[in-house]
């Protein structure tokens, strides 16, 4: 009964008070909303950067014979498979020496790109095939812009030449992520290697996470070891590994201290504005305390108030804030938005206990004018 | 006929204030109107807050239906004020936008449900002659009306001490003779005690007994 008559009272109290009310309120929501838009939003970019770091790109090593390697010195097929049977390697393709290929309808243009002939030699092909059909040996696919170039119509009645022999052209490919090699295959035609081959110009590798690569790229230092250090380059992106970790550390840490910084700032507005509700009503107060209200009633009724307030402002910011979040990021969890408005709650308690102290130890006998 | 309030001896002075009173005792016997009367800053307000343990008194006691109150616990003097005490203000002091029935019902212990009053509070507020005004907001209330209220608010629980302090200070004479009838008739009931401070020889003369004080000066 005593909890029910002082919940009323908060209750008429708030209404009554309504500018103050709806302004504990709307600091609440604001505090809610922030931290939980602000997590969640953190959250989402975090997300979106670690998918980008574990793209293939991030996650590809070009090893790469030396340039003036002969025939006989290119990267051997046997220690090259011994490389792409790596547990932490989930995609491997081996490309001979570049070539060059020329349109053979428009001799005169000189038009060429490059020509590779490569092998999958681990998990599916790294290439994206974008129309037509994967290639045998002696067909070719093109990249898109290779094809402009060449002026080639595919996937079908195209060919283009390869050092005088023709090459029909059954597809077309997009070469995204594959490292340092990117660019040149974005720009080439590639068909499958012979069974014989017994060494590749260029290996590119796509690892199972960015964190592999250090130890793939020392693995395969030690298996080419017998090959000879000095006859290859291996090219990376060295920053992957490390901007994993920082964006899973700093990324939401970042956002902690700015929402611990809203939870703060919002604290100190609710205590004030319970400081302040608490003056407005001293008389009132007084007159409950003659009429037999005790110092734990008085303050009791204040904190509910101070409670039911930021108690609603809380949860309305809380799920405004996940409704928004949502309409892009389809990752917001219920339990966050409850969590965030159940603490903001909390510290609306906690910032209306100076309040609720002034008012209970205030003199009702002074404030009542006694002479 | 027994008393319900015992003032022995009691002292008090505002902080490092001069002494307002001192050394006082009276005794307020059930079923009578007693008044206490003086000169402007004698403390007759400052002893129906001690009775009505709003104040502690430096020095003597105080005794409330049965209880001596003048030490104890805020909590518990709370407490017995809340049960045993109603109070009765030179100003009505009721919230303008509630009701003549919210204000009324704040006068209730929170322990105690409203419901099982409400029948009692439209009978008093019939009884002051404001039995239609139940529902109507504080703030549109006459000087008159709101005092009638408070009583009604002070009388609702039964307390057994009712204090009043001018409470007719502001009040035109039509409302102020239903104010006096109604706590004359209160305080006269068995059980029940009631103390008025005036400074009206005339609300004085027709109350039981006088406590006259005089002005403490050390």
């Amino acid at each position: 009964m005593t909890l029910f008559r002082l919940v009323a009272i908060a209750f008429g109290h708030a209404r009554r008070r309504l500018i103050l009310s709806m302004a504990a309120a709307l600091v609440a929501a604001v505090a809610a909303g922030g931290v939980v838009y602000l997590i969640g939003d953190s959250t989402k970019r975090s997300d979106e950067l670690l998918m980008t770091l574990n793209s293939p790109g991030v996650r590809s090593i070009t090893i790469r014979a030396n340039s003036d390697a002969t025939d006989a010195e290119l990267l051997p097929s046997r220690l090259v498979g011994n490389i792409a049977g790596l547990p932490a390697v989930d995609r491997a393709v081996g490309l001979s020496r570049v070539q060059s290929a020329t349109t053979p309808g428009v001799r005169d243009a000189q038009v060429s790109v490059g020509y590779f002939v490569g092998a999958t030699l681990k998990g599916e092909p790294p290439y994206e095939l974008t129309g037509g059909r994967l290639p045998t040996v002696g067909e070719a696919i093109t990249s898109a812009s290779a094809a402009v170039r060449l002026r080639l119509t595919v996937p079908t009645a195209s060919e283009t030449s390869v050092d005088d022999e023709r090459i029909p052209i059954v597809g077309t490919f997009d070469a995204p992520g594959l490292g340092a090699i990117t660019d040149l295959l974005d720009a080439s035609l590639l068909s499958p290697a012979p069974t014989n081959v017994s060494g590749y110009f260029v290996v590119v590798l796509i690892v199972h996470a960015p964190a592999d690569v250090t130890p793939v790229i020392n693995a395969t230092a030690e298996l080419l070891r017998e090959f000879g250090s000095n006859r290859y380059t291996v090219e990376y992106d060295a920053r992957a590994a490390e901007i994993e970790a920082l964006v899973a550390a700093s990324g939401r840490s970042g956002a902690r201290s700015t929402a611990i910084a809203i939870m703060a700032i919002a604290a100190l507005v609710e205590a004030a504005v319970a400081f302040v509700n608490a003056v407005l009503q001293r008389r009132e107060i007084a007159r409950r305390r003659a009429l037999g209200f005790t110092r734990s009633m008085v303050f009791g009724a204040l904190v509910i108030e101070g409670a039911v307030l930021t108690g609603i402002g809380a949860i309305a910011g809380a799920f405004a804030a996940a409704v928004v979040l949502s309409t892009d990021h389809t990752g917001i969890n219920l339990a966050q938005p409850l969590a965030a408005a159940g603490f903001v709650s909390f510290i609306g308690v906690l910032a209306a206990l100076p309040g609720g102290a002034l008012a209970a130890f205030q003199d009702p006998a002074r404030i009542l004018r006694v002479p | 006929m027994s008393a319900l309030v015992v003032v022995t001896d009691v002292g008090f002075r505002y902080g490092l204030a001069e002494r307002v009173l001192d050394g006082v005792s009276a005794t307020f016997d059930e079923a009578q109107v007693h008044s206490i009367t003086g000169p402007s800053g004698c403390g007759k307000s400052t002893l129906l807050y001690l009775i009505g343990l709003m104040l502690r008194p430096a020095n003597g006691s105080i005794e409330v239906a049965g209880r001596v109150t003048s030490g104890g616990r805020d909590r518990e003097r709370a407490l017995v004020r809340g049960e045993h005490i109603g109070f009765v203000f030179q100003d009505a002091l009721l919230e303008p936008s509630m009701t003549v029935f919210e204000n009324i019902a704040e006068g209730l212990p929170l322990n105690r449900p409203l419901r099982r009053y409400r029948a009692e509070a439209a009978a008093l507020l019939e009884r002051v002659g404001l039995g239609e005004l139940r529902d109507r907001k504080a703030s549109r209330l006459s000087g008159g009306q709101a005092q009638r209220v408070a009583l009604v608010r002070a009388m609702l629980k039964g307390p057994a001490v009712l204090l009043a302090d001018e409470p007719t200070g502001n009040l035109d004479d039509t409302s102020a003779s239903v104010v006096l009838a109604a706590l004359f008739e209160y305080g006269r009931q068995p059980g029940h005690t009631c103390i008025v401070v005036t400074h009206d020889q005339r609300i004085a003369a027709a109350t039981d007994t006088v406590t006259r004080l005089e002005a403490a000066r050390e």
